[in-house]
């Protein structure tokens, strides 16, 4: 016989959780029947357990899309407070991002949308917002390469 | 987009189920499954006795579903089960509620000591730790005595703790399914009352 003392609290724990355990080798009859015993309604239980499911993922949605949208707002607002010298005239500001694309092919190839690489058909008045965008690229990468971050 | 600073368990970003795809799995379980995932919180819950800190079955769940869409726990949809990965999750956040009771509990152990070590005299009421352990002990007592009068729910109870399943219990102790079903309808309805001080 061991002298070691009873440690109560665990023997509790392992029973507690022996009968937690149970409940995944239970029959589909025996938990409905389970659940007709404390007086409730296996239909409207299912349906709640469904509802507290679904309303949680929603509430997560929700907020990854505010969060999305926050720093969105942010990085315009900082691209906005960041004043590039931009020529004035379209054909100005084609040839300042033909130039920019240039001298940066990894920009092409992985940072700008599809969209964006067809920047030729660009109408005149998107030519400003277009070659902000592209500085800020440019300035962040350097940042980045600058911190020793990993350049592909 | 942003994912939880949490590390996700094991789970490279790509092969992680997405929101949308939690919310498809979710349409697919089935009612059977609702109901066995309302049960297994319950009795998760109901296992922490007074460790839940007021954490019910439905907190339990929305937790667990929160933690996988968030990339806590990440869902790895090609190598388990939505049903399954949902019972893990269960089975982990309400272990980890059981560890930070038992630390609670702990933390105030130093308070009871003198500078010498020696227990400080005339202490008005036993320690957080104390006031567990013997609120533990009278409860195993009590379900020793109650289970002890009913061979065939202790030695149920007794192979579950030792980690038999149902299959193999009823094999190994030659009872039959019903007497088993019958046996843990009874443990699983009076177990949790005298936990908590019932008869």
């Amino acid at each position: 016989m061991s002298d070691k003392p009873r440690d109560y609290e665990q023997e509790l724990a392992d029973i507690m959780n022996a009968l937690a355990e149970s409940t995944l080798e239970m029959s589909d009859e025996e938990i409905a029947l389970e659940i007709r015993d404390e007086g409730l309604d296996p239909q409207g239980v299912a349906m709640h357990v469904r509802d507290i499911l679904k309303n949680t993922v929603k509430s997560c949605q929700q907020r990854l899309l505010i969060e999305a949208e926050l720093q969105y707002e942010e990085k315009i607002n900082a691209m906005k407070v960041t004043s590039y010298a931009v020529p004035e005239s379209p054909s100005a500001q084609r040839d300042l991002i033909n130039s920019i694309l240039a001298s940066n092919p990894q920009l092409v190839r992985g940072l700008l949308t599809a969209q964006s690489r067809d920047f030729n058909s660009l109408p005149d008045e998107d030519l400003r917002a277009f070659v902000i965008q592209l500085m800020s690229l440019v300035e962040a990468r350097d940042v980045i390469s600058e911190e020793g971050a990993p350049e592909k | 987009m942003k994912r939880s600073q949490k590390s996700s368990r094991r789970v490279p970003d790509e092969e992680a189920a997405s929101s949308n795809e939690v919310m498809a799995a979710l349409e697919s379980l089935s009612h059977e499954e609702c109901l066995r995932l309302e049960r297994y919180a319950q009795s998760r819950v109901g296992s922490l006795g007074r460790g839940s800190m007021s954490c019910d079955a439905s907190a339990l769940l929305s937790e667990a579903i929160r933690a996988t869409c968030e990339g806590e726990r990440s869902w790895h949809k090609t190598s388990v089960d939505f049903f399954g990965h949902l019972i893990g999750v269960i089975r982990s956040k309400s272990s980890h509620l059981h560890k930070k009771a038992a630390a609670n509990k702990t933390y105030l152990e130093s308070d009871v000591m003198s500078e010498a070590g020696s227990p400080v005299e005339n202490s008005p009421s036993q320690s957080p730790n104390q006031e567990a352990t013997f609120l533990a002990n009278e409860a195993v007592e009590r379900i020793e005595r109650a289970v002890g009068e009913r061979l065939v729910a202790w030695v149920i109870m007794e192979a579950l703790r030792d980690g038999m399943n149902r299959a193999d219990i009823i094999k190994e102790f030659q009872i039959s399914e019903t007497e088993y079903d019958t046996n843990l309808r009874w443990l699983r309805r009076t177990v949790p009352k005298l936990r908590e001080g019932g008869s």
